[in-house]
């Protein structure tokens, strides 16, 4: 504050100007003005209002929330991010059009198995274990699921074994990586509305890997493969990947000997 | 600065991808607080952060290790915020105050009337902040919603410490304007005697 405008307020004689009181109210004055300023507000309604109403206004739009972007965002925007990070001129083949074309189908039959599955649930006589037989879209997802995880591993333990190259001898897996994340995407989106979020979960966290070995350039070295190596230990995939297979076997089992033409 | 950023910001500067990417999950939520804030619409932060990410990594070796990751990020952030706000303002016009309150009074039913409001007041702060200058915009949304230091806020804009000052000052008198008509209490004329 100005030596006149201290003088001013010391004998009460004016006021602040209004800049120098919205700023007060903003918290935007240094420490000796706000104080010189609050031993005047102290004896001023009508200036002190005019603080007030600033710190009002700023209050109604710190208030104004900006929603969080959910779980996954990161995973999300990384998903969004990394191709840019390459190439431009790498795209999707028409193989991977078609597969998708070919899971899309797939999740149609499940949607439509699960709308059917919505009237009187039919309990099999034979199925008087304690473990229910999975529901018909759950079945349906549960063998698809049984050829990924298997995909899947396949996939790591040769990302595992593969030989440090400089040169493109990584191109099948690069297109296998590739077709995964795509039906990855979809599994992923059938378990969550089918309410098997720990399928999801794996699917989920499968895809960073499957996505930078899927985007890697033509000539992906060591230092390449050494960071998907660490990533798929670090991360324990091949082991969830086994875990998933296992439990996809096992939840299938009660359908092969209990609930056989369900569908 | 998150304290891991530095060796890890070398590794992304080396071509680690791996990196790269813990980057953006450290830092990718703040920015998206910071595009919402500027843009109000969820999709269009989305863009901004993978904007801001990109030209990030393809400006990565021009950051200088001494400095703060998260603060060189920020000034990414905005920047990719100015140009975007640039190109919406060009593409679009803000809703009219009038046609807000409209909506209201059209609503018609009592029990939303609190939503209403709440919306009301959202539209009204997403267009005060529609009406700042970009510079002001930006100064206002990291001094007020991010608590950013003036020092921090000059070096984002690019400009000296008293020009992020008054950005700042202008844009607090500018909200204070439009959004005065929302407040319970009727605006008071002390200031005709100051």
């Amino acid at each position: 504050m100005k030596e006149t405008t201290r003088t001013q307020v010391e004998t009460m004689t004016t006021h602040p100007t209004e800049d120098e009181l919205i700023q007060h109210g903003s918290d935007d004055l240094p420490a000796d003005a706000a104080a010189e300023i609050g031993v005047h507000l102290g004896s001023c309604e009508p200036c002190r209002a005019i603080c007030e109403e600033v710190r009002a206004v700023l209050r109604l739009a710190e208030a104004t929330p900006v929603p969080e972007p959910g779980d996954g965002f990161e995973a999300r925007m990384w998903l969004r991010i990394a191709p840019q990070l390459r190439r431009p001129d790498e795209g999707w083949h028409w193989q991977q059009f078609a597969a998708m074309a070919g899971w899309a189908a797939l999740v149609a039959a499940i949607a439509g198995l699960t709308v059917m599955s919505r009237g009187p649930q039919k309990i099999p006589t034979a199925v008087a274990a304690e473990q229910s037989a999975p529901t018909a879209p759950e079945r349906v997802l549960l063998t698809a699921l049984d050829e990924h995880f298997t995909q899947t591993e396949l996939l790591l333990v040769e990302l595992l074994n593969a030989p440090d190259t400089t040169g493109d001898s990584l191109q099948f897996e690069r297109a296998a990586a590739g077709d995964l994340v795509a039906s990855g995407r979809l599994y992923r989106e059938t378990a969550q509305e089918t309410g098997q979020q720990g399928f999801a979960d794996i699917l989920d966290d499968l895809e960073p890997v499957l996505v930078d070995v899927a985007r890697s350039p033509a000539a992906s070295g060591s230092r390449d493969l050494d960071a998907w190596r660490a990533r798929i230990e670090d991360a324990g995939l091949l082991f969830k990947v086994r875990a998933a297979t296992n439990e996809v076997k096992e939840r299938r089992d009660p359908l092969a000997t209990a609930s056989k033409g369900a569908l | 600065m998150h304290p891991d950023d530095r060796a890890v910001v070398a590794q992304a500067k080396s071509g680690d991808q791996a990196a790269f990417r813990l980057l953006v999950e450290r830092h990718s939520r703040s920015i998206y607080r910071i595009a919402f804030r500027i843009t109000g619409r969820h999709e269009d932060a989305e863009d901004m952060v993978q904007e801001t990410f990109v030209r990030a990594y393809r400006q990565l070796d021009r950051f200088e290790a001494r400095s703060n990751f998260g603060t060189w990020l920020y000034r990414i952030g905005f920047n990719c915020a100015i140009d975007y706000a640039r190109s919406r303002r060009n593409r679009e016009t803000p809703s009219d105050p009038l046609t807000i309150d409209q909506r209201a009074a059209d609503s018609g039913q009592p029990s939303t009337d609190d939503m209403v409001y709440a919306g009301q007041i959202h539209a009204r702060v997403e267009q005060a902040l529609g009406r700042l200058t970009e510079q002001e915009r930006t100064a206002f949304v990291m001094r007020h919603y991010h608590e950013c230091p003036i020092d921090e806020i000059s070096e984002a804009l690019g400009v000296k410490t008293n020009a992020a000052k008054h950005a700042v000052f202008r844009a607090v008198k500018k909200m204070r304007v439009a959004l005065r008509p929302l407040l319970a209490r009727a605006p008071h004329s002390s200031t005709s005697t100051l």
